[in-house]
């Protein structure tokens, strides 16, 4: 090699990156320059001197938490892109379809309208529906009657069993004690329990 | 003058077949990783972390900090991981994602600490020689103590350094990266590497020249 190699090469070799080829050169062309050759060697001690004082790897304190921290952080990152993507969906279905189904539902509406009013004749007056009163055993029938006058209503039903005498209301009827009744009731009675004494 | 052997001295980074059957482990490893493999992941940040830690750390110089930092960078690296292309080895791609972490951590306390007193203006180097109130300096006996370690000494020259330049011998000298690799990393031309590296070690020597010349 006679020429001079450029500054790239020249500090490639001075830090020992070259190879092959390359390398065999570049020592041939330094071999009658001791400038190089000394430059080199001092390159050599100060990254000497660098790399073992300096760890290139160091474990982390904590090794085991500090990997569980780094799977915890990725759970976080997923967890905040998921309702990302479901905000995506629905601005997609706001920005495309909401117009969209607008639209369907005033053409809908439209037709709906014109068709009302192609109705032949004026409007039939539905007369009040009569009560239908249902009941849950069968071979029973209900009537109901209705007077406003007397401001009544009374059911009829025919078919039902006779009701024994035996039968105790209050244990299928639930009847209100005084105080739940009336609230007032209990702190009545203690007032008056208190002028008595 | 003795005869300069054409081999290094100082233990050199990883031989290249072991190198590259490291990185080939990496790529299996991170095809595994893109379709979701957890577990994979898992074994990548088992193999890189002490590289990523002891990088942040040396820029850092605070354990709390670059444990945090280094998890960032395995974070971000994950969310990125779909779009990373086997063109690069996945350390390098590792270390410019921890370049990113760093430089948005360092942005951020210029900004959080602006107003607050700057203690480099304290540095006994930025003090004009010629001053005639230049203050007396005598190291305390609990420094003196602790300064007798040379990593410590090694350290403490590095944190006068600059970010740039700091980050550029980091690379070179401790973690081993060739001129192009710190050129990714750091995103920016061969040149630049090479000038930061020029100035950063001049000024590291010139820190360091005690310890270096006793060598």
């Amino acid at each position: 090699m006679n020429t001079n190699p450029d500054e790239t090469r020249l500090a490639q070799w001075l830090d020992d990156e070259l190879t092959g080829t390359d390398l065999t050169e570049m020592d041939a062309w330094a071999a009658t320059r001791p400038e190089q050759l000394a430059a080199r060697e001092d390159l050599r001690s100060f990254r000497n001197m660098m790399a073992t004082n300096l760890p290139a790897s160091q474990e982390p304190p904590y090794p085991d938490f500090f990997l569980s921290r780094v799977n915890q952080g990725i759970r976080d990152l997923q967890a905040a892109e998921a309702p990302a993507k479901t905000a995506t969906a629905v601005s997609f279905w706001r920005s495309w379809m909401m117009p969209i189904a607008a639209c369907a539902g005033m053409v809908l509406a439209f037709g709906i309208g014109k068709r009302s009013s192609e109705a032949p004749g004026a409007l039939t007056v539905v007369p009040a529906a009569t009560p239908v009163v249902y009941t849950p055993e069968e071979g029973v029938d209900a009537e109901w009657f209705a007077s406003a006058g007397a401001g009544a209503n009374v059911i009829v039903l025919e078919g039902v069993a006779a009701i024994p005498d035996s039968t105790d209301f209050s244990e299928t009827v639930y009847v209100p004690t005084i105080s739940e009744y009336d609230r007032t009731a209990t702190r009545e009675k203690e007032t008056s329990d208190s002028a008595q004494q | 003058m003795n005869e300069p052997s054409s081999e290094p001295s100082y233990p050199m980074p990883v031989p290249q077949d072991a190198a590259a059957d490291e990185s080939d482990e990496d790529f299996r490893l991170v095809a595994l990783a893109q379709k979701g493999d957890m577990r994979a992941y898992d074994e990548l940040v088992i193999r890189h972390r002490g590289r990523i830690y002891a990088m942040i750390r040396n820029m850092v110089k605070n354990d709390a900090d670059a444990w945090d930092l280094s998890q960032d960078v395995f974070i971000k690296a994950w969310q990125a991981l779909p779009r990373f292309e086997a063109r690069a080895r996945f350390s390098t791609w590792l270390f410019r994602i921890s370049h990113n972490v760093v430089y948005d951590w360092v942005r951020k306390r210029k900004i959080e600490s602006a107003g607050e007193l700057n203690d480099e203006i304290f540095n006994r180097e930025k003090i004009d020689s010629s001053a005639r109130t230049a203050p007396a300096f005598v190291e305390a006996p609990d420094d003196a103590l602790s300064s007798s370690e040379l990593r410590e000494k090694i350290e403490a020259a590095l944190a006068k350094l600059s970010v740039d330049h700091r980050e550029a011998v980091i690379l070179k000298d401790v973690q081993g990266l060739s001129y192009k690799e710190i050129a990714d990393v750091t995103k920016c031309s061969i040149g630049t590497v090479m000038s930061r590296l020029f100035y950063a070690r001049q000024k590291l020597q010139t820190l360091l020249k005690d310890e270096y010349e006793s060598r």
